[in-house]
């Protein structure tokens, strides 16, 4: 593989979500001086996500280097192999080498990437991120469970509780954000790491549900807002000194997607049906088992195509002869699509454009990318065509950010302003790493 | 085929494991402790498979009991293989009897007791007048005989530690709850009696729900029409009025999800007098007139859909807007010949494709005719007219002369006015058609009637093409019409169209003096609002209705407009004044009106309504299950049990030691029981008041299949649901006289009835109207024991002489002492009177046990 830089340990803070334009607002207005900092003596450039643009895809394409043909993560749902059994793929599903397993020799800290549950055995420790259900499986070595419990640590924020009170809700970002803290103070001290990676989700719970906060300096939680990315950014400073002190080559500040307003939702199976591709045999459907005979193409989130092809599901109604043509009348009907008159769809990527790998045939046929301010859900048992969103914010393609600083010590210093292009992908990641 | 609970999922089965919840929305996740019933919209439940953790995890909605390899099929659903069931109280009458009926169909049984009945029962100076053994015994015998183990633990339930710790080890994916001390006068006989109850039943339930919650959430707990006499049914043999139905004949059915008809013969036919309101529905194309209990087979339509058909009840259809879909799938015979009979020993059999012996019939029972020339006594010939004009004049030409041809014979065609006049000469051929009568006696014999579509539409439409037309109104659906002066042959071609899918009903026309049959395309009939006539009439007079098993569907029909039907299942009786008995909670349409307003009460836990202490337990019960279900998620089925009678289970019976106990004094012994027992011993049978009580009942073998239904279909997680488990509701006063039959015709036993002062506090004569709905409809649940059918067993083991001597030992204990009110005195008797044999409903045969 091709190396951008040379270096033995790195450190590596993810921000889950959190936008190349926001890092670059925030660090100008003297919200977050210490990134701005490393800006002006790094390497700051905007970064593209995965397709489609969310955490679990991202994340395993960061880091395993892989784009989803090859790692087999395509979303956070799947329908099990001959079945619309709707399963959720976990680390054991990843089909390509994380960095700390092509380098087993190196010891490794990795705290809350989502997608790694449940935690497999490594040389060093596992926190596992979102999805991560069972605490006892989500800890590796389990000796850590207890130390963990002493800290208060918590996986993520409790999604329930964020509908039912704003209050309820950044209490808790703050009490998931400060045990993180902890645990990261608590680690760092544990041993000499050669790889650190420490990612912080609850930055993405934040902008879902108040990116309007972030957006309208009037509204009642803008300086929560702010303040939280202030606390983010003190402990990104206090990251800074002590990896220099650790003799650390790099220090590597990233997200996996970025962030925009959020108008409507829409639910592409509904589409999917009044366009009479998709057939349900109640409505509303309880699952995905309910897609009846007749069905030529369905959805998963946010906005994966399939095609219902004969042989590949149990009521599959494509023949494997025809899916040019089906291809074709889809993208067609999804050029089409409005909502009050405005266009919903911007880019419609066919699987061979996107994709390439042993598990191409396990991907979504058709990936939609919306317009700004509509977000794509796959839900199958809604009615409605679209909802006013109980959220604000929605994942962007586009607007990740890469910050990598050479720490003083670095034998690769120098090599970081020409090494990295300016058009530069999540699944670059692991050329630095 | 499709089980009650094929569509039943992860969601209900107690091998999954909760593992929280995400709103992949916001990439948020919750865990298990923040799970709530139902879910949030848009938040996914993600369970894992504890049978098979390899699939990792999933969505518990997308694998049905159907799809499922661990879910296998078995007569009564599908059954969860190896399923563990917990039964509490499992020395009992019932919990005994189902340890053994769940080990035999393959369940992993294992229980609790702590012996309290055998206790109890002997504190009250009684025993079990069927001899029962030991627990170790028991069980020994249950492995030598049935091959069946269960797990055992002697404890009380109220002994937390231990119960705790034994449903740890087993962890049970059901739980039965019958530890219970479940006799309403011994509640009443002191405050010891009535405290100890209390406690023992409903501590001891708390306590279990307890012990569920923390350790086997996912398991559920399992507590414990008539027609008129203008009705005719279709049989095989055609339509019959349901006074002249008779024990042998067959009658038409189908089953809710099955369009198939399928003759059957009925269980039972029972015919009663009645005097009261029945609900008619009148108007084009519909008319029916039932009693009140009566369910009928419709559907919604609602948005140009049609939902799924449904028994509804009378008060659900009344004034309503329904289809009623009279249509069916029929499978007749395909013969591909009809041999002419030959008519002496010197012609035979000849033989004539069955296609175009049916074109040929169904002309010549329209338009021909035969005649026998008195001077030639041989000369027989069969002509045929037909207007010179009609449309299919080449066609009938082109079938007589591939008949003719086939019989050897000449078709000679003339011309007589404005018809043309085909004849055949042929003996054999006249002889053959002269059985099928002149003018209004035609008809259209059964073996015609009973081959299949094709070839009844082949004959439908010779049929109209003779004596009909076709007749096409605004809506361009052709529909046609039939004219006939005979009624028989009026009511064969409404079944025959009937049976080619078609709509179809029958009137009499005064003008014309005939009969016409209209047949449309569609067997749907739409009846709105607006073009409705329904409502109640008195009535006087007598009611049938037939038990035929399955669903109870059965093709009626009332002044020529067919209908499918449900039945009754004998529960005639009941004046229908008064709050139906709903199960459990009222449903979703229930409106409470008071002073000019309105509540809706649908999904309500309905008011009970306790008649002693005993009773008030299970009430308390109720709402603890109902709350434990609401907080922790856990799922219960409560079942509101009629009163069990009956001695009899394949298992109970292969062993001596193997019997359930059957007790028959006044505190644990049930009615009918103890009737029996009564008339046993010779001495009165003994009831309350008036003896106008009514209850719900049903067998002991009922009951268990019933148990076993609910075992295999469990609720969703959080689900608390009532299901009334009875099969039939009689007067205390009937059964009695049914006892007394039995005891008399079968057994030469006469018995005496004796009305006693009612020690309990409760209305003798009241209005009882039971909805029992959800196991025949959700669980596909059909009684397989007649009441009659069980009595006469219980006689043959009741006298056996160590069970008669048992019997007699204790005929003391028999009539009831326990008075509500307190007062220590015998009841005074307010009648005595000698039964003379007579049957109360006429049953023509019991029903086969299967």
């Amino acid at each position: 593989m091709e190396r951008w830089m040379v270096g033995k340990r790195t450190v590596i803070v993810g921000l889950d979500g959190v936008p190349y334009g926001l890092i670059k607002k925030l660090t100008e207005d003297g919200v977050m001086p210490n990134t701005g900092k490393i800006t002006q003596e790094g390497i700051f450039r905007q970064m593209t996500s995965s397709i489609p643009e969310i955490s679990s895809v991202a994340w395993s394409s960061i880091i395993t280097g892989a784009n989803p043909g090859e790692h087999g993560i395509f979303g956070f749902t799947e329908l099990s192999e001959g079945s619309y059994r709707l399963s959720f793929p976990n680390f054991t599903n990843l089909k390509a080498k994380p960095f700390w397993k092509i380098q087993p020799n190196k010891k490794s800290a990795i705290i809350n990437v989502p997608s790694t549950y449940p935690a497999e055995r490594l040389n060093g420790i596992l926190i596992a991120g979102f999805v991560a259900l069972d605490p006892n499986k989500a800890i590796y070595p389990p000796s850590l469970i207890e130390e963990l419990k002493k800290l208060d640590y918590r996986i993520d924020v409790n999604a329930k509780q964020a509908h039912q009170s704003k209050e309820l809700f950044l209490r808790n970002l703050n009490n998931t954000l400060e045990a993180r803290i902890a645990t990261y103070r608590h680690l760092w001290d544990k041993e000499d790491w050669d790889y650190f990676m420490l990612v912080f989700t609850s930055t993405d719970r934040l902008s879902h549900f108040l990116w309007d906060a972030y957006e309208e300096k009037s509204h009642r939680y803008h300086s929560f807002f702010l303040n939280y990315l202030r606390r983010i950014d003190e402990v990104i400073g206090e990251i800074d000194e002590q990896a220099a002190k650790r003799n650390y080559d790099k220090l590597v500040l990233l997200s996996d997607h970025g962030f925009e307003r959020l108008n409507k939702m829409i639910y592409v199976n509904k589409y999917l049906r009044d366009c009479g591709f998709l057939k349900l045999k109640d409505i509303p459907a309880k699952s995905f088992n309910d897609i009846e005979n007749g069905t030529v193409a369905f959805a998963l989130d946010p906005g994966r195509i399939y095609l219902n092809i004969e042989g590949k599901y149990p009521r599959g109604s494509v023949k494997r002869s025809e899916t040019d043509k089906v291809i074709e009348k889809l993208v067609e009907t999804f050029k089409n699509f409005t909502v009050d008159a405005e266009p919903v769809i911007n880019q419609i990527y066919h699987k061979e454009e996107i994709y390439e790998g042993a598990l191409v045939d396990r991907a979504p046929d058709l990936v939609l990318m919306p317009n700004a301010g509509f977000d794509l859900k796959a839900n199958i048992k809604t009615d409605k065509l679209w909802d006013n969103s109980a959220f604000t914010g929605k994942h962007t393609y586009d607007d990740a950010f890469l910050l990598v600083k050479c720490l003083p010590s670095s034998e690769s210093k120098g090599y970081c302003n020409s090494a990295i292009p300016e058009k530069v992908n999540v699944s670059d990641i692991i050329k630095i790493i | 085929m499709k089980y009650h609970n094929s569509e039943k999922t992860c969601w209900n089965c107690p091998c999954i494991d909760f593992k929280g919840s995400v709103d992949f929305r916001a990439c948020g996740q919750s865990m298990k402790e923040f799970l709530s019933i139902g879910g949030e919209e848009g938040m996914q439940a993600m369970v894992e498979c504890k049978r098979h953790p390899q699939i990792g995890m999933f969505d518990p909605a997308s694998i049905t009991f159907e799809d499922c390899p661990e879910w296998e099929e078995k007569d009564f659903g599908y059954a969860l293989k190896n399923m563990k069931v917990m039964i509490l109280g499992i020395d009992g009458y019932l919990g005994w009897t189902l340890g053994l009926w769940l080990g035999s169909l393959g369940f992993n049984v294992s229980g609790v007791d702590n012996y309290y009945r055998r206790d109890w029962v002997m504190e009250k100076g009684s025993h079990t007048v069927v001899p029962i053994f030991r627990m170790t015994e028991r069980l020994h015998a249950a492995k030598e005989v049935l091959d069946i183990d269960i797990n055992f633990r002697k404890m009380n339930i109220l002994d937390r530690p231990r119960l705790r710790e034994f449903i740890d080890e087993v962890k049970p994916e059901a739980i039965v709850h019958y530890a219970e001390c479940p006799s309403a006068p011994y509640s009443m006989v002191d405050a010891e009696h009535a405290i100890f109850v209390q406690h023992n039943n409903v501590i001891g339930t708390l306590g279990v729900l307890f012990t569920m919650r923390d350790l086997t959430p996912e398991a559920s707990l399992i507590k414990l029409g008539c027609y008129d006499d203008k009705t005719e049914i279709l049989t095989e043999d055609g339509w019959k009025l349901f006074k002249d139905l008779e024990e042998n004949d067959k009658v038409a059915t189908r089953s809710k999800d099955n369009r198939k008809l399928v003759f059957k013969k009925p269980n039972s036919i029972h015919e009663y007098d009645y005097q009261g309101k029945m609900y008619y529905q009148k108007n084009g194309r519909v008319d029916f007139c039932v009693t009140e209990n009566h369910r009928i087979f419709t559907q919604k339509r609602s948005n140009r859909a049609y939902k799924e058909l449904r028994l509804e009840s009378v008060k659900e259809v009344e004034g309503q807007q329904r289809v009623y879909d009279i249509g069916f799938e029929w499978e007749g015979k395909n013969e591909e010949y009809f041999f002419l009979p030959a008519t002496d020993s010197e012609s035979a059999d000849i033989e004539i494709p069955m296609d175009l012996w049916v074109k040929f019939f169904g002309w010549y029972i329209s338009e021909g005719s035969i005649r026998q020339r008195n001077d030639r006594p041989n000369n027989y010939r069969v002509t045929i007219k037909q207007n010179v004009n009609a449309e299919c004049i080449d066609e009938l030409e082109e079938v007589l002369l591939s008949l003719a041809d086939i019989l050897g014979r000449e078709l000679r065609k003339r011309k007589d006015g404005n018809c043309y006049a085909f004849t055949i000469g042929c003996k054999q051929l006249a002889t053959c058609l002269g059985k099928f009568g002149k003018a209004a006696e035609k008809y259209i014999p059964k073996e015609v009637k009973e081959l299949d579509k094709d070839l009844l539409r082949s004959l439908l439409f010779s049929l109209i093409a003779g004596d009909g037309w076709k007749h096409t109104p605004e809506n361009n659906r052709e529909n046609y019409r039939y004219f006939t002066i005979s009624k028989q042959l009026a009511d064969d071609v409404q079944e025959i169209a009937l049976k080619c899918g078609y709509g179809a009903i029958v009137s009499y026309s005064e003008s014309k003096e005939g009969y016409c049959v209209y047949i449309c395309q569609t067997p749907r009939v739409h009846v709105n609002h607006d073009k409705l006539t329904d409502g109640y009439i008195d009535y006087d007079g007598k009611v049938w209705c037939v038990n035929v098993g399955g669903d109870g569907i059965v093709l009626v029909r009332r002044n020529g407009k067919p209908v499918w039907s449900g039945n009754t299942m004998g529960e005639y009786g009941s004046p229908l004044t008064g709050r139906p008995l709903f199960e459990g909670m009222f449903p979703a349409d229930a409106v409470l009106q008071w002073d000019n307003r309105e509540w809706s009460l649908g999904g309500e836990l309905t008011p009970r309504d306790p008649v002693s202490f005993y009773h008030c337990s299970k009430v308390q019960d109720t709402f603890n299950i109902y709350e434990a279900c609401k907080y922790w998620w856990l799922r219960s089925y409560d079942v509101m049990q009629g009163v069990i009678y009956g001695v009899h289970t394949d298992q109970i019976a292969a062993d001596p030691r193997l019997r359930a106990r059957f007790d028959v004094d006044e505190w644990f012994g049930t009615v009918i029981n103890r009737f029996v027992a009564q008339a046993v011993a010779g001495i009165p049978l003994t009831i309350y008041g008036s003896g106008g009580q009514t209850r719900g009942f049903i067998a002991l073998r009922d009951a268990m299949q019933c148990m076993t239904r609910l075992i295999v279909s469990p609720p969703e997680p959080g689900q608390y649901d009532v299901v009334n488990q009875i099969s039939g509701v009689y007067r205390i006063e009937d059964l009695a006289y049914t006892v007394a039959d039995i005891a008399a015709n079968e057994f030469n036993q006469l018995v005496t009835i004796q009305r006693l002062e009612n020690p309990r506090v409760e209305a003798d004569e009241h209005p009882y109207e039971v909805i029992y709905e959800k196991l025949p409809n959700s669980f596909d649940f059909e009684p397989k024991v007649s009441l009659e059918e069980e009595v006469y067993e219980m006689f043959k083991l009741l006298m056996q002489p160590e069970v008669r001597q048992r019997i007699e030992e204790k005929k003391h204990v028999i009539a009831p002492k326990t008075r509500w009110s307190g007062l220590k005195q015998e009841m005074e008797v307010l009648e005595t009177y000698t039964v003379m044999p007579k049957r109360k409903s006429k049953v023509v045969s019991f029903a086969a046990d299967t």
